[in-house]
């Protein structure tokens, strides 16, 4: 039984300079199965909901799935479970790459990090053992710089990094975490890595990863296997798309739907969009698909320098995400541009969702007077479409000067800032600032939006029902409930840390018999649904206790107004039907009217106040 | 009548075009649309594309007609109506 696992759990405590193991117990394992289900539960033991986020009170988990580093396709990513220092409330943050199958190959399916480091210091983790390294000369240096210098500090060809930059050290609060061109994005996981004083994590490992039933779980990989294929073969697959253009080749029917958040969501649709969604990158600049471990999907789109009037870029992607928030929010059709900010991004380490939101929150209080035109300085005005103030105001940020400093507290904040109403405007929910979609137009999303333990995240929303109108974009009847059984689906499977792509074309029995034939485990699908409602519920406790209730179930007024040119037979989103959204969510949760879980389905869950 | 045609994302590089505008007859319908279509194209667009949606073994979800996707392939022998516009993009979204 739990072969799969690495069954222990590396705390380092960065005030103490202490590094120990810990077993994990089978009770735990069965109970939480693994990624983000470990870390939700361990967060909501060990970090009093009150705790400053920024403080050594604040833990980071982060954990691998059962299924990291066997064969089973699509299971590479990594999850960081911690407290965010943008919304306040707890966070899970994924990103794919190499550094769980390293995690896993070390023997360890959680690393805990706590306490502060009263200097910057780097984790080590190799066969060799784990220390806490000194790095006073990577202060301030680039994502990649520091990458480099773990790696080749640590004389170890086979390890793998993940790391801050500037923006995480300066505590912006949207600062990522990069594991290798792969980003933890949301939630502000670099500043609370930069308040810990910890740089960078470099692991090594060269364990094998065990499994329970080796001859049923070999079939159950070739069935898998088998479902990516038949995808990936087909030329309208759905992942086979992204394989061929990246996350960015999804931009067309966003745009062509009026679903494409521009210029601020005075806008539905971009007349550039095909300049720079994925095929447009493509045409323009070479490109050569990289994958993460062991996927045959490749999304990730790697650039060969390209000179740009600001210097030459070296970049990944963008990904569909960053030519929204950066791309179409700010009215940018630029390429060139998109490809100079993706890579600032990058390499300063700041989630380019968050980012770009906040870019497009200063243009659009400029456009309203509120801010004044010449805010950047010097002739650079801050105005929409303007490229060169994009570029300039990234840089302000994560220096933290002049308005980047007030930007880099985030939307909300900065609206709290500013003042004048502008909280009426700021693209966030909870703090977290807007993805690349529009509640004006798409009900399942205003739902998400609103009531996600994240924030404004889109992680678990009926995007592809909608857009694909298997179900009607404006609908409201079954919606929300639709929405909460998504909910707990992408939950139970971040416990697996699955890449999202796989529950795109993956069935349910595919993923239990991957699970079951790994780790022994007998988990039903009624069971694993209801893994991802438990967790979902712990998560809505601890941002409770933590101050965050149903009142900030909520939406920015700037939803209920219609854009510029919503379709004429289209139906603008209405408080009377966000009302009833939420009312039938709260229903279809089985919480109070108020939105918090009754004892009645807390018990249910097996869960206890 | 005239109807308009675009072609989005990867289906515009396969067309290696972004748009036409095609004449029908009225009453003419998105079979035949797709069917006219077959004489423009390039041969890889209308194999992979063209040719298994007229063979209904290709998903609707590649065409949108006025925003929507048609419904079933019933809808690929509704009229069209003048002014409408036919858009193939990929069925894919986010990321």
């Amino acid at each position: 039984m739990f072969e799969c696992y690495g069954k222990k759990l590396l705390r380092v405590d960065l005030s103490t300079r202490s590094i120990t193991e810990e077993p994990l117990k089978h009770a735990f394992i069965e109970r939480w199965v693994g990624g983000m289900g470990f870390g939700t539960k361990l967060l909501s033991d060990e970090v009093p909901p009150t705790a400053d986020p920024l403080g050594p009170e604040n833990k980071l988990f982060i954990c691998v799935g059962p299924l990291t580093g066997t064969q089973a396709p699509l299971f590479a990513q990594t999850c960081i479970v911690s407290k965010s220092p943008l919304t306040g409330g707890i966070i899970n943050s994924y990103a794919g790459g190499h550094l769980g199958g390293a995690i896993k190959a070390a023997g360890y399916d959680v690393i805990a990090i706590e306490g502060q480091a009263d200097d910057l210091v780097y984790l080590l983790v190799t066969p060799d053992g784990a220390q806490i390294i000194d790095c006073p000369e990577l202060a301030g240096e680039s994502i990649r710089a520091t990458e480099a210098a773990v790696k080749a500090a640590s004389g170890r060809d086979d390890l793998h990094t993940m790391a801050i930059g500037l923006a995480g050290e300066n505590r912006v609060r949207f600062a990522c975490v990069v594991s290798e061109t792969r980003a933890f994005g949301r939630g502000g996981m670099g500043a609370v890595l930069g308040a810990k004083n910890l740089k960078a994590i470099g692991v090594a490992g060269i364990g094998d990863v065990a499994v329970a039933d080796p001859a049923a779980f070999k079939d159950a990989v070739a069935a898998a296997y088998e479902t990516f294929r038949q995808d990936l073969e087909s030329p309208w697959g759905y992942l086979a798309m992204f394989a061929g253009a990246g996350t960015g080749a999804g931009m067309s029917l966003v745009n062509e739907k009026h679903a494409l958040a521009t210029r601020h969501h005075h806008l539905t649709h971009f007349e550039k969009a095909e300049e720079i969604g994925g095929p447009g990158m493509m045409e323009k600049f070479p490109t050569r698909p990289v994958a993460c471990l062991g996927c045959q999907v490749h999304c990730s789109m790697l650039r060969s320098p390209v000179k740009t009037k600001w210097g030459e870029v070296w970049t990944r992607g963008p990904e569909y995400e960053t030519m929204y928030s950066l791309g179409s929010l700010c009215f940018n059709g630029d390429a060139e541009m998109l490809l100079k900010a993706n890579d600032q991004a990058e390499e300063y380490g700041m989630d380019t969702l968050s980012l770009g939101v906040s870019v497009a929150f200063a243009m659009e209080c400029a456009d309203r007077g509120i801010l004044p035109r010449n805010a950047l300085g010097g002739d650079v005005a801050l105005e929409f479409g303007n490229a060169d103030a994009t570029i300039k105001l990234i840089d302000m940020i994560a220096h933290r000067e002049g308005l980047g400093d007030t930007l880099a507290e985030g939307s909300r904040r900065a609206s709290q800032i500013i003042g004048q109403g502008t909280d009426a405007f700021a693209l966030q929910s909870k703090g977290m600032e807007f993805a690349a979609w529009m509640p004006e137009r798409m009900r399942g999303i205003a739902v998400t939006f609103a009531t996600s333990n994240r924030g404004a995240c889109h992680k678990r929303a009926p995007i592809g029902m909608e857009l694909m109108d298997v179900i009607p974009m404006d609908g409201i009847e079954g919606r929300a409930a639709l929405v909460a059984e998504i909910q707990n689906k992408v939950n139970a499977l971040f416990c697996l840390v699955a890449c999202r792509f796989a529950e795109f074309i993956v069935p349910m029995e595919q993923f239990l018999a991957l699970l079951n034939t790994a780790s022994g485990l007998s988990c039903t699908e009624e069971r694993f649904m209801r893994l991802g409602e438990g967790i979902w519920n712990l998560e809505r406790l601890y941002n409770l206790a933590a101050g965050i209730d149903g009142s900030e179930d909520r939406l920015p007024d700037i939803c209920f107004e219609v854009p510029e040119d919503f379709p004429e037979d289209a139906k603008p989103l209405t408080r009377e039907d966000f009302a009833t959204l939420l009312r039938d969510y709260y229903a279809a949760r089985g919480w109070d009217e108020q939105g918090h879980p009754t004892s009645e389905r807390l018990a249910a869950l097996g869960l206890q106040t | 009548m005239e109807v308009a045609v675009r072609f989005s994302g990867p289906l515009r590089v396969l067309a290696g075009r972004q748009d036409l505008t095609l004449s029908l007859a009225d009453g003419g319908t998105l079979r035949d649309l797709l069917h006219t279509l077959h004489d423009v194209l390039p041969p890889p667009f209308v194999e992979q594309i063209l040719t298994p949606l007229q063979t209904s073994a290709g998903p609707l979800a590649l065409m949108l007609v006025n925003r929507a996707h048609p419904r079933g392939s019933t809808d690929l022998d509704r009229p069209l109506a003048e002014g409408d516009v036919v858009v193939f993009v990929p069925p894919m979204a986010g990321g």
